[in-house]
């Protein structure tokens, strides 16, 4: 196992920063830092199969598809980054202006603005995300949206 | 000067550095502590304790958590919205500093007393999350959780 980042906070908040900017629409940066083959797990409800993202361009495509439904989107580290190992862990804050598109089940006018928290967890492999774990708030994020799921 | 045993106070690594078997004992009792004994809360939580919650997902308001009487409260009154609720660890504890993370799956058949959105009687649940909780001397000060239904 390559753990190119333990002990290295600098390098740790640097990898983090690029990861939020492609989170933040530089999608280009996939290709820099998404491993080959990914693997990710998430929630369930109101995220894609998680076999569907496998690779930079399917993660690239996967934040586009999400970013679209909003006409202002940001995600802040607003604790860590953490390391342990290969493993880079960041809680994040998510502030946007939501103007229809996803989830479909929304009754918010477009022009809600929402805000909500999650963590991301990273395996690295040689520099790249090899794994991905991500969980969020997601009654925070459907309650503003008044997405209320049977 | 930097005494033995003193930290460099920085953003994310305040605090004394936690060891992983400290973060290991302090993760078990907090998993005993939600599923078998809320009283657990008097050996680990701390004085000064701050609780970081979901807008949306949260049943109490996390500011009138405060220490370990109150934890216990809390911990009690929560489990007692679910039917057999029970937590695990997917994965964790990961260490870093004075902080240790673990994602969490909790599984449980709902009551209709939580006032989610999918919270019918008798409905199966399996929720996902992430606990980071800050130490000092010990024990528990800081908890940031969120999570989703899986």
């Amino acid at each position: 196992m390559t753990a190119v980042l333990a002990g290295s906070r600098v390098e740790a908040s640097r990898f983090i920063d690029r990861w939020l900017s492609m989170w933040n629409g530089d999608l280009a940066l996939a290709w820099e830092i998404i491993a080959p083959e990914l693997t990710i797990h998430l929630p369930q409800v109101g995220m894609p199969p998680e076999s569907t993202v496998h690779d930079p361009q399917s993660m690239a495509g996967w934040i586009g598809l999400f970013r679209s439904s909003y006409s202002s989107a940001t995600f802040t580290c607003e604790l860590g980054p953490f390391v342990d190992g290969e493993h880079l862990i960041s809680r994040f804050r998510f502030t946007g202006v939501w103007i229809g598109g996803r989830p479909a089940i929304a009754t918010a006018p477009p022009g809600t603005e929402v805000n909500f928290a999650g963590v991301d967890i990273l395996r690295l492999e040689r520099g790249r995300v090899a794994e991905y774990w991500l969980t969020d708030d997601q009654l925070d994020l459907y309650g503003q949206l008044g997405a209320v799921r049977d | 000067m930097v005494a033995v045993g003193e930290s460099v106070a920085t953003p994310d690594t305040a605090g004394a550095v936690l060891t992983r078997a400290e973060a290991d004992r302090l993760w078990t009792q907090w998993l005993r502590m939600w599923n078998e004994d809320p009283r657990i809360a008097h050996e680990i939580i701390g004085t000064g304790y701050v609780v970081h919650l979901p807008t949306a997902g949260a049943t109490i308001d996390p500011s009138t958590i405060r220490g370990a009487e109150d934890m216990a409260g809390w911990v009690s009154g929560f489990t007692g919205k679910f039917d057999n609720l029970r937590y695990h660890t997917d994965f964790g504890p990961l260490v870093d500093g004075d902080k240790l993370v673990v994602r969490w799956i909790g599984t449980a058949t709902y009551l209709g007393r939580t006032g989610w959105p999918r919270d019918v009687a008798g409905r199966p649940v399996t929720m996902v999350g992430v606990d980071i909780l800050r130490v000092a001397g010990g024990r528990i000060v800081e908890c940031w959780t969120q999570g989703a239904e899986a």
